[in-house]
């Protein structure tokens, strides 16, 4: 097993440390939802405790039957990714739906709108 | 079956048919004065071109969606909008000229005769189309409507047509399925489960005048990964239909 060197551990920990950062500042400035951040901590904190840590990354690499603690990571990389990516398109599907809903509920009412003034307009110009 | 006279909702989505309309408008119009119970709903799917102007002048109740959400989710509009308003039967019906309104007094007797779904098929005597058809797709067609068969035991040669006319109960179920991106053979497959009597009957059908089609290539893949889910999703539809 070749360990990831302490310079490659550092930048990527960095890295990984100013994704949180940025995710952080996000959040404080409401440019992301709550909802949301929470999910980019869930995925950024636990790689960057596996990047910084060698002990914890030799642990994953023998669970997962890896040769070497590079491939762990880009599994892990992938791994975390495939699920934000699908959590997102379940996020995505829901927050559509609720669109056309308002799309539809917003023609019904422009609708609404348009036979009531025809009706007034009715009944004050009989003729 | 008992026929009782009410007004028909006939369901017009509607994008970007400004070339089409003047023409489909004249047919409608001749037809509506043979039949005053047929009443058009034309849904503006935020047409880009005229087609807004155009049927606004020609005085048709429509509603207009405020941004583009597509052909299915008009149709789906329509259906809200009728079931809401208190309508018994509804008529689909395209605006691009290639469903004919004159064959719409057809589905109607079709429908009060004996049948819940009346499905206009462009398909006369076995699998003979009413105009020409691309050989690809003409295969794709037969395909759908013998696995289709299949899976119904009953035989319906369009699945795709999207020239119908429906009761309030099929309108029902009909909305939910509208959610998803091709409902043509889950359709039938559902409202055959929920023991909703389908009848299909041959209709002439036309080529459009103008526009493209919203049928793609990847559609025939796009309708299998749909017919197969909905095999799966079938008792969560139903539960969405509202009683």
């Amino acid at each position: 097993m070749i360990a990831l060197s302490l310079y490659a551990r550092i930048i990527l920990s960095a890295s990984l440390v100013l994704a949180l950062l940025f995710v952080f500042m996000l959040s404080l400035r409401t440019r992301i939802k709550a909802e949301l951040a929470i999910l980019w901590c869930v995925i950024l904190i636990p790689a960057t405790l596996v990047t910084a840590i060698p002990s914890i990354l030799a642990l994953l690499t023998r669970l997962i039957g890896a040769k070497h603690p590079a491939s762990t990571l880009t599994f892990l990389g992938l791994g975390l990714s495939l699920f934000a990516l699908i959590y997102l398109s379940a996020k995505f599907t829901v927050l559509f739906d609720q669109f056309k809903n308002l799309s539809q509920e917003t023609a019904f009412i422009e609708k609404r709108l348009q036979d009531l003034e025809a009706r007034i307009e009715t009944e004050q110009n009989p003729d | 079956m008992t026929t009782v006279p009410s007004p028909i909702l006939t369901i017009i989505p509607c994008y970007n048919e400004a070339n089409n309309l003047p023409l489909f408008l004249n047919k409608l119009g001749a037809v509506i004065q043979a039949f005053p119970d047929i009443q058009p709903l034309f849904i503006n799917d935020q047409s880009r071109d005229n087609s807004t102007n155009i049927i606004t002048a020609a005085g048709y109740q429509h509603l207009n969606h405020p941004v583009n959400l597509g052909y299915n989710y008009a149709i789906q509009t329509g259906l809200k909008y009728g079931i809401k308003q208190g309508y018994q039967r509804f008529i689909l019906l395209d605006g691009d000229g290639q469903h004919p309104p004159e064959e719409i007094p057809k589905l109607i007797s079709a429908l009060d005769e004996s049948a819940d779904l009346v499905i206009g098929s462009r398909f006369s005597i076995g699998y003979r189309p009413s105009y020409p058809i691309p050989f690809t797709r003409r295969l794709a067609m037969v395909f759908f409507s013998l696995l289709t068969s299949l899976l119904t035991g009953q035989k319906i040669h369009d699945t795709s047509s999207g020239f119908q006319a429906f009761r309030l109960r099929a309108a029902k179920a009909m909305v939910p399925i509208y959610e998803t991106e091709f409902p043509d053979s889950e359709a039938i497959l559902l409202l055959q489960r929920l023991k909703i009597k389908i009848k299909e009957i041959p209709v002439t059908m036309r080529i459009r005048e103008s526009g493209s089609s919203m049928i793609k290539l990847y559609y025939p893949l796009r309708a299998l990964t749909g017919l197969f889910f909905a095999l799966f999703t079938l008792s969560a539809l139903k539960k969405r239909i509202t009683p």
